[in-house]
């Protein structure tokens, strides 16, 4: 067998690739498309990571997002709703929202009707609240055409009642609407089916 | 031009995986880009320059994945080479080129024979390190090794009467 072998390695030996082709190989490999390659994959799987990670925190933010969007509207909707069901005891009487506005000196922020209120409610008065957390008016006023009363709450549109969409829900039998307007966020409630025509 | 490895290194490890993807393809044209191939992908899976191992490693998957895949080529077990020694022979003229016998007996062998003969005898590969390739067992190795080599001897002892060119350069006839 020694003979096959030997001309064995000669023969696989005498397979040799020619200079150019053998060149373009090699610096296929190895030259600048090699350090471009290396840098390139390097920055593909690093890209690729970090592409996963923000993916992942995305879905995990966005998800956290909407469940604590989610909850402040639906918390919110609760607030409004409750004050308004509780019917609790006015602080101050007035006829008109520039009375309550100078009655209420506690609030950060200058009480004011929201531009598409409808014109049928009469002021009854109001009292201080809380919506979100914020120091809030709760402002009553009555429907003079089915004598129901309608509860506006108003704060100031703070980070996290900004981020509540404008909606219009049932809560307990009180259509509640939530809208922020005028660097102040509102809440409406009444009786269904005496529905303010706001929203 | 090259990061690592000197030139002359780097160029003799591509004529090694020639060598090599021309055992398994028995064929100039594919065995070149076959090589080419594994380059790349042996220089994409390593910082510094491929070893003959990894190159190796990435002739022969490419080759089994590639090449066998699309030409539909059936690669016989190991178990199943050598059984039938001698019963192909090559049919073509063999004057022109250098150890024409030789080239023409390999042509008959599988490409499984060719793979475990190249690397045991030209690269001198031990059969665990021809098993560890090819996700094969020693003794499989060592007897496709055997098997291989006589029927390699016969095919080229059958065709003694074609002239060839020994190493010595002689003319003779096995």
């Amino acid at each position: 067998m020694t003979e096959i072998d030997d001309r064995l390695r000669d023969y696989y030996r005498g397979l040799l690739l020619n200079e150019t082709d053998l060149q373009n190989i090699a610096l296929s490999g190895r030259g600048q498309t090699r350090v471009n390659h290396v840098l390139f994959s390097w920055s593909m799987g690093g890209f690729t990571w970090v592409a996963a990670a923000v993916l992942l925190l995305s879905i995990s933010v966005g998800i956290h997002e909407y469940g604590t969007h989610s909850e402040r509207t639906y918390r919110t909707l609760n607030e409004a709703a409750m004050n308004h069901s509780t019917r609790l005891q006015l602080e101050f009487e007035a006829s008109t929202i520039v009375e309550i506005d100078r009655h209420m000196l506690q609030l950060p922020f200058k009480v004011q009707l929201p531009t598409a209120f409808n014109k049928q409610y009469s002021v009854l008065g109001a009292r201080y609240c809380t919506i979100n957390g914020e120091l809030a008016a709760h402002v009553k006023f009555i429907d003079r055409d089915t004598d129901e009363q309608v509860s506006l709450f108003m704060t100031r549109s703070v980070d996290d009642l900004q981020k509540i969409n404008a909606t219009s829900e049932q809560v307990d039998g009180v259509k509640v609407s939530l809208w922020n307007e005028s660097g102040l966020f509102y809440a409406m409630a009444s009786r269904i089916p005496s529905i303010p025509e706001r929203l | 031009m090259f990061l690592r490895g000197s030139k002359q290194a780097i160029e003799k490890l591509i004529q090694s995986g020639y060598r090599y993807a021309y055992a398994l393809q028995n064929d100039s044209g594919e065995a070149q880009g076959l090589v080419h191939d594994a380059w790349l992908r042996a220089s994409k899976s390593t910082i510094g320059t491929p070893d003959k191992a990894l190159l190796f490693r990435c002739v022969r998957n490419i080759h089994i994945d590639q090449y066998r895949r699309s030409r539909n080529v059936q690669f016989s077990s190991v178990d199943d080479i050598g059984r039938d020694a001698g019963d192909q022979t090559g049919a073509f003229d063999v004057t022109e080129v250098p150890d024409a016998q030789l080239q023409s007996a390999l042509t008959t062998l599988r490409e499984t024979e060719r793979e475990v003969l190249f690397l045991s005898v030209v690269e001198g590969y031990t059969a665990g390190e021809i098993a560890e390739l090819t996700s094969s067992t020693r003794g499989t190795v060592l007897s496709l090794i055997h098997r291989t080599r006589l029927k390699l001897k016969n095919i080229m002892t059958e065709d003694n009467v074609t002239p060839f060119v020994s190493r010595a350069g002689r003319v003779g006839h096995d």
